[in-house]
C-alpha cells in the first residue's frame, strides 16, 4: 500500500468515527491474541468501558461477554502453527443505539464448521430458561469438547446478554475458515428516546477485518485514548515485540504520537478524560509504517502544518541544530509549543513525516501524522 | 540531606538518590504524562545537593526508555550535576543495552551540548 492509499484509508476511517461520535464508543482491536495478551486486551477495554456511562451491571455484563469472546479466540487457536493465526484475529465493541455490540473474528479449521453451527443453532434455538438448564446439564456432565470448551462460553454469551448470536463463516482455503460472532447487549434508554431497529450488521466487521489483512495491518487500536490506555496499549505491543534497534524506535515513536493525542488533540464532544483516536502499525518489505489519526482545532492547523514542513525540510545538521535549540530551550514551558516530540520522530524514523488535514466543519479537522521506519537504517 | 526514593511505575522511572551510600541512580523508563510535574522534587534535591555535594558523586542514568517531555527534564537534570566542581568529582554513568544506539547517541549528544564528560557502559 502506498502512502496515498494509507491517506485515502485512514480518511475513511474518520468518517465512521463521525457515526459513532454521539454516543462515543468504538473500540477495535487487531493484533496478538496469545493468552498472555487477552489480560491487556481485557485491561485496554475496560479502561474503554470506563469512559461510557452505563450502570456497573451492565458494564459488568458486557466485560464477561467480551472476557468469553476473547478467550475463544485465545484458546481456539493453540496448535495452529501454520498460518500464525493469532495475528489474523479481530476483536471489536461498537456502541449505537443504545446497544452494545461485541465482534470477534478469529480462523478456524473447516471441519470445525459444522459441530460449531449446530452448537450455535441449537443455543439460538433456546429461551432464557431453557439456557440455564442446559448450562446447568453441561457443567454437571462435563461434556467438554477436545478444544476445552464445550460451548459453555457460547452459552453464556447468550444467556447474559438476553439475544441471539449472529454469527458466519469465511473460508479462506480449503483447510481454513474465519469464524464472525457478534452478541449484542442492550442498555437503559432514556424513556425519552424511541426504540431503535438499529441492527449491527456482520459485514461491519468483515470488511473492518478485511481491510486490515490486506494492508498488512499487525495492530490496530480505534477508540478512546488517554495516559492510561496508551500504557495499555504499549504493554501489548511489547508483549510481541523483538528486542532490536526497529522495535526500539517503533516503541519511541508510538509513544510519541500517542502521547500527541492525550496531551494535544481536539476531544470534540467535550469528554474531559480521554480523546477520541485511531492508531495502527503496518508492514511493508522495507518499513514498519505508524498512522496515527485525531481531531484538531482548525485555529491550530496552520501553526502545526508549518512545523511539520519545516522538520521535513531540514537537512540532519539543521535538524540537530533545531532538536539542541528546542531541548536546550527551558523557558518554553508548554511542550505544545516546543515541537520536540516532532523532531524526534523525525530524526529516530529517518523519514519524513507524512500528514493530512481534513477538514470536517469551520471548528475542526482531523490529522493524519504517518511515519514509516526504514528497517535496514544505519545510523 | 535525606535520600530521596521514588519508586517507578508502568510511566515513571525508579529514582534513587542517597547521599550517604553515594548512590544515585535514575532507571527503568520514564513518559509521564506530566514530565515537568514528576521531574520538579527531583530538580529541587539536586541543586539542594549540589551545593553541598560529596567529595565524590557517582550518578547513573539507567535508562531504558524515555520520551521527548522527560529529555528536557532529564537534559536540565545533568545541567544541574553538572555545577559540582573541583576539587569535588563528578561521574555520570550512562548505561545503553547493547541493542540501543539510539540511546547511545543520546548521551553522546547530551555530554558534548552539556561541555561533561560521560561514562558509557553497554549492558549486553
Amino acid at each position: 500500500m502506498d502512502i496515498n492509499s494509507r491517506i485515502k484509508y485512514i480518511n475513511g476511517l474518520y468518517e465512521q468515527f463521525l457515526d459513532i461520535q454521539e454516543e462515543g464508543l468504538e473500540y477495535v482491536y487487531r493484533g496478538d491474541f496469545s493468552v498472555n495478551t487477552i489480560g491487556k486486551i481485557m485491561s485496554l477495554a475496560e479502561t474503554n468501558l470506563n469512559q461510557a456511562e452505563d450502570t456497573l451491571k451492565i458494564k459488568s455484563k458486557i466485560y464477561y461477554i467480551m472476557g468469553e469472546g476473547l478467550q475463544n479466540i485465545a484458546r481456539h487457536h493453540i496448535g495452529e502453527v501454520e498460518v500464525k493465526p493469532v495475528n489474523n484475529s479481530i476483536f471489536s465493541i461498537y456502541k449505537k443505539k443504545y446497544k452494545y455490540f461485541i465482534s470477534t473474528g478469529n480462523l478456524i479449521e473447516n471441519n470445525n464448521i459444522e459441530s460449531l453451527t449446530e452448537k450455535l443453532e441449537k443455543i439460538n434455538g433456546m429461551g432464557k430458561v431453557e439456557l440455564r438448564k442446559y448450562a446447568r446439564q453441561i457443567r454437571m456432565t462435563g461434556e467438554f469438547s477436545e478444544k476445552g470448551g464445550a460451548g459453555l462460553g457460547l452459552i453464556e454469551m447468550a444467556k447474559r446478554s438476553g439475544n441471539k448470536l449472529t454469527y458466519d463463516f469465511n473460508k479462506i482455503d480449503d483447510k481454513y475458515a474465519y469464524f464472525y460472532l457478534n452478541t449484542e447487549i442492550p442498555t437503559i434508554k432514556p424513556e425519552s428516546i424511541k426504540e431503535s431497529n438499529f441492527i449491527y450488521s456482520l459485514d461491519n466487521i468483515k470488511d473492518i477485518h478485511e481491510e486490515l489483512i490486506s494492508k498488512n495491518i499487525l495492530l490496530f487500536f480505534k477508540g478512546a485514548l488517554n495516559q492510561e490506555i496508551l500504557l495499555d496499549l504499549l504493554s501489548i505491543v511489547e508483549a510481541q515485540m523483538d528486542i532490536s534497534i526497529i522495535s526500539i524506535r517503533m516503541y519511541n515513536i508510538m509513544v510519541e504520537m500517542l502521547q500527541n493525542i492525550v496531551k494535544h488533540a481536539d476531544n470534540r464532544a467535550g469528554y474531559l478524560k480521554w480523546k477520541p483516536g485511531i492508531f495502527f502499525i503496518s508492514e511493508e518489505p522495507n518499513e514498519v509504517i505508524l498512522t496515527s489519526g485525531n481531531y484538531i482545532q482548525n485555529s491550530n492547523v496552520e501553526e502545526l502544518k508549518e512545523k511539520i514542513d519545516s522538520v521535513n525540510n531540514a537537512n540532519e545538521t539543521e535538524l540537530s541544530k533545531k532538536y539542541h535549540k528546542v531541548l536546550m530551550n527551558f523557558k518554553s514551558e508548554s511542550p505544545l509549543k516546543t515541537g520536540l516530540g516532532i523532531i524526534d520522530i523525525r530524526r529516530k524514523s529517518a523519514n519524513k513525516i507524512e500528514y493530512n488535514f481534513q477538514p470536517i466543519d469551520e471548528k475542526i479537522s482531523f490529522f493524519i501524522i504517518q511515519v514509516g521506519i526504514k528497517k535496514n537504517k544505519k545510523v | 540531606m535525606k535520600p530521596l526514593i521514588i519508586e517507578e511505575t508502568s510511566s515513571t522511572p525508579n529514582i534513587f538518590l542517597d547521599i550517604e551510600n553515594n548512590n544515585f541512580e535514575l532507571s527503568n523508563r520514564s513518559l509521564p504524562e506530566d514530565a515537568i510535574g514528576f521531574y520538579e522534587p527531583v530538580m529541587k534535591w539536586l541543586e539542594e545537593y549540589v551545593k553541598k555535594p560529596r567529595k565524590e558523586t557517582e550518578f547513573n542514568f539507567k535508562l531504558e526508555y524515555f520520551n521527548t517531555a522527560s529529555s528536557r527534564q532529564i537534559i536540565q537534570l545533568i545541567i544541574i550535576l553538572s555545577k559540582i566542581k573541583k576539587p569535588n568529582n563528578l561521574k555520570i554513568n550512562w548505561y545503553y543495552r547493547e541493542v540501543d544506539e539510539d540511546m547511545e547517541s543520546t548521551g553522546i549528544e547530551y555530554s558534548e551540548l552539556i561541555g561533561v564528560k560521560f561514562n558509557f557502559i553497554c549492558i549486553p
